[in-house]
């Protein structure tokens, strides 16, 4: 029971400061690693933390087009990201090729998503659903009460990423087209025409005919349908979530930064100085947390020496027993420190695994 | 050989003038002349506050007398400084306690060899170990040396407390009143093994006790109640 309270007070600060330590540390990790990111104009903090860490999407979004215009400038890979959908609770992310370069990740099995409805899942994603290359994960309903909303897709599992110890191993990657296709700009159903059966049709006429709700849309990409998939946008205002751009060196990184930094619609960011400000704010919670750990840490020093007098009192008839036998009070003293550092040390370890625990939660929640 | 010093080896125990009291309790103790001879047994006899323990006590050389002298096998306890008095405390005496005392999170023989374990003036080697066990074999308890005091009877425990006041074959045990809350039977019955085991260790047998049904067994007996002023007994 002594082990346990002081294992509790002493875990708390612990666990806050390793908490502090590793998001520090992911955050600024991922932020490091990627020099720009560009979006649309709106809270640079929810564009930098969905860019890095597939959090939701941003509220707004930029376009293919926009996409070409900062690729053409010719500094560096561009690499863009499409955001906001889920399978069993998991990011699903579209990207490119480039992505992957970018980030150093490869396949443990099978490929990338190169094709329309293909994925390829993170290491934690396949090992936690227990999923492998050739198996197929539908996505999650976007709205579950919206009933206009697109369907839930069937993605074809392709293959499976080493493990990168980074958020890439709890998202599945699929194309930019996989993602418009979840978006519902994207869709793919019979073929209609002349021959279509008239309980499909809601109107005909010399140009166009046009297919009632009755129309089945595929909702799995297979090798016989891939072809009657199609987009009802022009390509170049295809959307896009943000833009991760890894410039060829500080003088392209500061040119293309520089290049936005008054455009109407794009915003560009440095991840890593949008972190630090985000960590300012933790570091003064932590600073304040600190002065209560010491607090909390008087406190447990004081019950600590109340544990002591109290065993001190409660083994009077013990002490006086071994001074008897001959005990000196050097190493009465010893036994009791020896009792003591053996307490506080099995409390120190018990409190050092429980703050483990807590952290793998609390880490797992916020980042 | 003279008698006088055939008298003093006969003796292990000599208190002359001695004067002991408490700063501020009002409680003296004086004793002007105390012998107690080698082997013999011992009961000091008193009522509650009589000052039966602080003379066991002086005895040890836990407490140092304010005048007197304590002569144990001829040398003065009162002129040795703290450690020597504590050395001396662990070499010549055997402690018996009234609820036994045992370490009740250390095991049997962790107990019965406790004072080898305390004192590095007493080497704790293999033959230590080996007549541990052969004690606890006289006192049936060789099958129990790996248990805890809790999971011993009454006597077992009795046993193994005045065994590990022999353990280590003192001069003088002193037993602090172990028959204290026992009735006539079981109190005899523990006298009579607490005797027996210091007979064998041919040791001095000091008991501290207010019953004076058990006084039969004792060839001395020095009633603290009768000490007024300076007697000799």
């Amino acid at each position: 029971m002594q082990v346990a309270a002081l294992a509790i007070t002493m875990s708390l600060p612990i666990t806050a400061n390793m908490i502090v330590s590793e998001i520090s540390d992911k955050l600024q990790s991922r932020a490091k690693k990627t020099p720009l990111i560009f979006g649309a104009k709106g809270d640079r903090f929810d564009l930098a933390i969905n860019s890095l860490f597939f959090r939701g999407a941003p509220s707004s979004q930029i376009s293919m087009l926009e996409y070409k215009r900062v690729k053409n400038e010719n500094r560096g890979s561009i690499v863009p990201i499409i955001l906001g959908f889920t399978a069993k609770e998991y990011p699903v992310v579209g990207t490119t090729t480039e992505y992957f370069l970018e980030r150093n990740l490869a396949s443990k099995s099978g490929t990338l998503p190169l094709v329309l409805g293909d994925v390829t899942l993170g290491y934690l994603c396949a090992k936690k659903l227990n999923l492998k290359e050739g198996d197929h994960i539908l996505t999650d309903q976007v709205n579950l009460y919206n009933l206009s909303a697109n369907n839930p897709v069937k993605l074809n599992i392709t293959g499976i990423l080493k493990e990168s110890k980074s958020a890439d191993d709890e998202t599945l990657f699929v194309n930019l087209q996989t993602s418009w296709l979840l978006s519902g700009i994207g869709h793919g159903h019979v073929k209609i025409d002349d021959k279509t059966s008239s309980e499909s049709i809601l109107s005909k006429n010399k140009s166009s005919i046009t297919a009632n709700a009755s129309l089945e849309n595929y909702i799995e990409v297979t090798d016989k349908n891939i072809n009657s998939f199609h987009f009802h946008k022009e390509q170049e205002s295809l959307p896009i979530s943000s833009l991760l751009a890894f410039p060829r060196n500080i003088k392209d990184e500061t040119i293309l930064k520089g290049n936005y930094i008054n455009n109407k619609t794009i915003q560009s960011i440095r991840p890593r100085e949008i972190v630090n400000e985000l960590l300012e704010f933790v570091f003064k919670i932590k600073r304040f947390l600190n002065t209560s750990f010491i607090l909390t840490g008087i406190a447990a020093l004081l019950f600590l020496l109340a544990l002591i007098l109290l065993s001190i009192q409660t083994r009077k008839r013990e002490i006086k027993t071994l001074f008897l036998i001959g005990c000196d009070r050097k190493t009465l003293a010893l036994l009791f420190i020896g009792e003591l550092v053996i307490l506080s040390s099995m409390a120190l370890l018990v409190s050092i695994i429980t703050a483990y625990a807590l952290k793998g939660l609390a880490i797992g929640l916020i980042v | 050989m003279f008698p006088r010093q055939m008298e003093n080896e006969r003796q292990i125990l000599q208190i002359e003038d001695l004067k002991f009291w408490y700063p501020g309790k009002g409680f003296q103790l004086e004793i002007s002349n105390l012998k107690i001879n080698r082997g013999s047994k011992v009961a000091i006899l008193g009522k509650s506050g009589s000052g039966k323990t602080t003379l066991a006590h002086l005895i040890s050389g836990i407490l140092k007398p304010k005048s007197g002298s304590i002569r144990f096998m001829g040398q003065d306890i009162t002129d040795l400084n703290d450690a020597e008095r504590r050395a001396y405390r662990i070499k010549r005496i055997g402690f018996i306690f009234q609820e036994f005392e045992l370490i009740e999170y250390l095991n049997v023989l962790d107990n019965l060899i406790l004072p080898y374990k305390l004192n590095q003036s007493l080497s704790l080697n293999e033959e230590t170990i080996n007549r541990a066990k052969t004690i606890a074999g006289r006192i049936e308890i060789e099958n129990k040396l790996d248990k805890y005091p809790n999971q011993l009877s009454g006597g077992e425990r009795q046993r193994l407390a005045t065994a590990r006041a022999l353990i280590t074959s003192p001069a003088l045990v002193i037993a602090d009143e172990p028959t204290g809350n026992l009735d006539t039977q079981t109190a005899n019955k523990v006298l009579n093994e607490i005797i027996n085991q210091s007979s064998e260790s041919r040791s001095t047998l000091l008991m501290i006790t207010h019953d004076p049904r058990l006084l039969e067994s004792f060839d001395q007996v020095i009633d603290l109640n009768k000490l007024t002023n300076p007697i000799t007994l």
